[in-house]
């Protein structure tokens, strides 16, 4: 059984490829892909710079097929599937411990465009929490998730990525002080309900912004947002006139079309009388066509252009990373130590069998042809079980022990040795082949 | 010397993001302004006292002119970051003034010195706050283009924000408009007095006269039919540079 991750980022696709395989809903795909027999577990990670599925699979070559075929057929809708070398050129394949390393970076935002960024561990947990409910999620990726989840924290309490959270919104907010003077007489408008808008609000308004706005598909959603931050709710119909109004416009809202487009910012702009607009649109699919970016007057910005400013900020807080990834290490070493541990099961399962069939007989023996009644029998049976379970005990929580360490599987195969366990079960696969000699026979 | 440190420290504190060079770049350009008025003060002393009317000393004081326009303006928009060509621009000034180029300018100065006096003085205060304008709109225009080429530096260049540029310019066309036309108007007075006329031939005039019609439309788009502050900014810039060859081009080059 291995590990097995497939995906694309913001470090091998383009936003315009990113946008393709953006996926709300993953139950329906995970339910989809449990049906086959190479993949044991899963889960999808979806997010605006990464779509992601994590497996755990028998056969990692069948579920690494599966897989690249999923992302072409399943993930991208009808009509925007990519080229095949676009996708191969955009799709990454990890395997086993680098797999698991993988997930804790991510978890940790060391993997992220904005690194130290706090969202990404809330998207990692409701991807984690998603497939749980779809029954895709395990005890081993369960496992793995919950060792990510606490190496996050770690990294957040050990390291300094988390003390000046650098966010999408916290460039933004640094973006929009290089267009206007002040956001102290500024409005904003916010389009989307979500958890971005809502950090890229309480940013916005950290920052003094005068006036928001939120406009959402769903106003009722908008009204309980715009409600915590002191700001106006509207639905999307008003969006032309709230255009006009504000200066900074940031977007992030499900969608397949644009919902700004160069016609009414242009018009926005006009009734604007030159005021410039800066529009940040961290909408996957976007949000904001292209053509806005060209008009005069108006700077677009999107996830990708933020990518550029705020790679800066990986040089700045190299040291923080380099201790963050020493974490991630540290963890994959304790993640890679479990599941060694998990070698030692048949072993130990091994063992106590052959004990209790040694105790057995030996009771056997011994009570053959003696008058004992049952109550010396029981007797007998729970005094050989104690000491049998008081012998056992220590070597095999050792081995367990043991097996978290670098040279476990050394201490494994010398346990194996020393209690005679493979030849034990070579003779009986020699009886095996000789049964079977036999019959052929 | 002192408007030169402060170019190189605007521009060390530019290049290096290092706010403190450009903070560095205004209080040497404040210095700078300090020593340049005690230098021509200074000249009051010299036999014979330069007129305001000769070229190198107009010029130098243009050049002080709008540096202390530039630290007045510091007052009310957060500008500092223009100390990157405010600075060379008032070096150049000094520099061109310290040359004494020998340029006729004094005819009929002394005749009607106070017409002559209040054209130059006007002119030179209009061309000192335009000259602002040229700046804000330049620094503009570079701004507009680091922020639509979404460079790593956008989010950290030293530079004002736009809207504080564009507020400069708006503040310094206005203002440098009117003395520009009060500077007309002084000088086609100048004329009459001088000539019976009210418009002299020659380049001079000419040129000027195109400058102040630049202005007008500029002026009028600006606060008229706002479209496009990059338009306003693009056509400051432009407009300056007519300017500047109007009043002293035409009266240096050959």
């Amino acid at each position: 059984m291995k590990l097995l991750l497939v995906g694309m980022s913001h470090r091998t696709a383009s936003l315009e490829v990113r946008e393709r395989f953006a996926v709300e809903d993953p139950t329906p795909l995970l339910a989809k892909w449990l049906q086959e027999p190479c993949i044991e577990e899963a889960v999808l990670l979806s997010t605006c710079n990464r779509v992601e599925v994590l497996v755990w699979t028998a056969e990692p070559e069948a579920a690494r097929l599966r897989l690249r075929s999923a992302f072409e057929h399943d993930i991208a809708p009808d009509g925007m599937r990519s080229g095949t070398a676009e996708l191969d050129s955009a799709l990454y394949t990890l395997h086993g411990m680098a797999a698991a390393r993988h997930v804790f970076r991510v978890a940790c935002a060391v993997d992220s465009m904005v690194v130290g960024e706090p969202q990404i561990l809330g998207q990692v947990k409701d991807a984690y929490r998603a497939a749980v409910d779809a029954e895709a999620c395990g005890p081993m990726l369960g496992r793995l998730y919950q060792r990510a989840f606490a190496t996050a924290k770690r990294v957040r309490n050990e390291t300094r990525i988390a003390e000046r959270p650098v966010s999408v919104a916290r460039v933004a907010a640094e973006l929009a002080q290089q267009i206007f003077e002040s956001l102290e007489d500024k409005q904003a408008l916010l389009v989307g309900a979500g958890e971005m808008i809502e950090l890229a609000l309480e940013t916005l308004r950290r920052g003094g912004l005068a006036t928001a706005r939120v406009a959402n598909r769903t106003p009722a959603r908008a009204a309980a947002l715009a409600a915590r931050f002191e700001a106006s709710a509207h639905g999307l119909d008003e969006l032309d006139d709230l255009l006009e109004k504000s200066d900074v416009v940031l977007t992030c809202i499900g969608g397949d079309r644009p919902i700004l487009t160069s016609e009414n910012v242009a018009a926005a702009l006009r009734r604007r009388r030159g005021r410039a607009l800066f529009v940040i649109d961290i909408g996957v699919p976007r949000n904001v066509a292209a053509a806005v970016a060209g008009l005069d007057g108006a700077y677009v910005y999107d996830l990708d252009d933020l990518k550029v400013i705020a790679e800066s900020n990986v040089a700045e807080r190299r040291a923080e990373l380099d201790l963050a990834e020493s974490i991630v290490e540290e963890e994959q070493q304790r993640f890679e130590g479990w599941l060694g541990a998990l070698a030692a099961v048949p072993t130990i399962r091994e063992l106590r069998g052959r004990a209790e069939s040694i105790r057995q007989r030996e009771i056997d023996r011994a009570l053959s042809g003696t008058s004992a009644g049952t109550t010396e029998r029981d007797r007998i049976e729970s005094i050989t079980r104690a000491i049998v379970n008081k012998i056992l005990h220590e070597p095999t929580s050792r081995l367990r022990a043991e097996l978290e360490g670098a040279e476990g599987l050394a201490h494994l195969e010398s346990a194996r040795a020393l209690f005679g366990l493979d030849e034990e079960r070579s003779d009986g696969a020699r009886g095996a082949d000789s049964d079977s000699e036999e019959d052929d026979g | 010397m002192a408007y030169l440190a402060a170019t190189a420290a605007a521009a060390v504190g530019m290049a290096g993001r290092i706010p403190r060079g450009v903070e560095a770049g205004v209080v040497l350009v404040g210095v700078g302004a300090l020593l340049h008025a005690f230098a021509i003060w200074g000249l009051h002393a010299e036999d014979p006292v330069p007129q305001l009317t000769d070229l190198p000393f107009a010029v130098s004081l243009m050049a002080w002119l709008s540096v202390v326009t530039y630290l007045a303006m510091l007052l009310l928009f957060r500008g500092r970051g223009m100390v990157v060509a405010v600075a060379p621009l008032a070096f150049s000034g000094a520099i061109f003034a310290s040359f004494g180029f020998d340029v006729d300018v004094r005819q009929g100065v002394d005749d009607h010195p106070f017409w002559s006096h209040l054209h130059v003085l006007l002119a030179s205060a209009g061309l000192s706050v335009l000259s602002l304008a040229g700046v804000a709109g330049l620094l503009y225009l570079v701004r507009d283009r680091q922020l639509k080429s979404k460079r790593k530096s956008s989010g950290r260049s030293g530079l004002p924000s736009l809207e504080t540029l564009d507020r400069v310019l708006a503040v310094t066309l206005a203002f440098g408009f009117l003395l520009l036309t009060a500077g007309l108007a002084t000088g086609v007075l100048w004329v009459n007095a001088l000539t019976g006329g009210f418009w002299p031939s020659g380049w001079h005039a000419n040129a000027t006269f195109v400058a102040w019609l630049t202005y007008a439309a500029i002026v009028g788009v600006r606060f008229w039919r706002p479209r496009s502050a990059r338009s306003a900014a693009s056509g400051a810039t432009a407009a300056f540079g007519i300017l500047l060859a109007a009043v002293i081009g035409v009266q240096v080059l050959p």
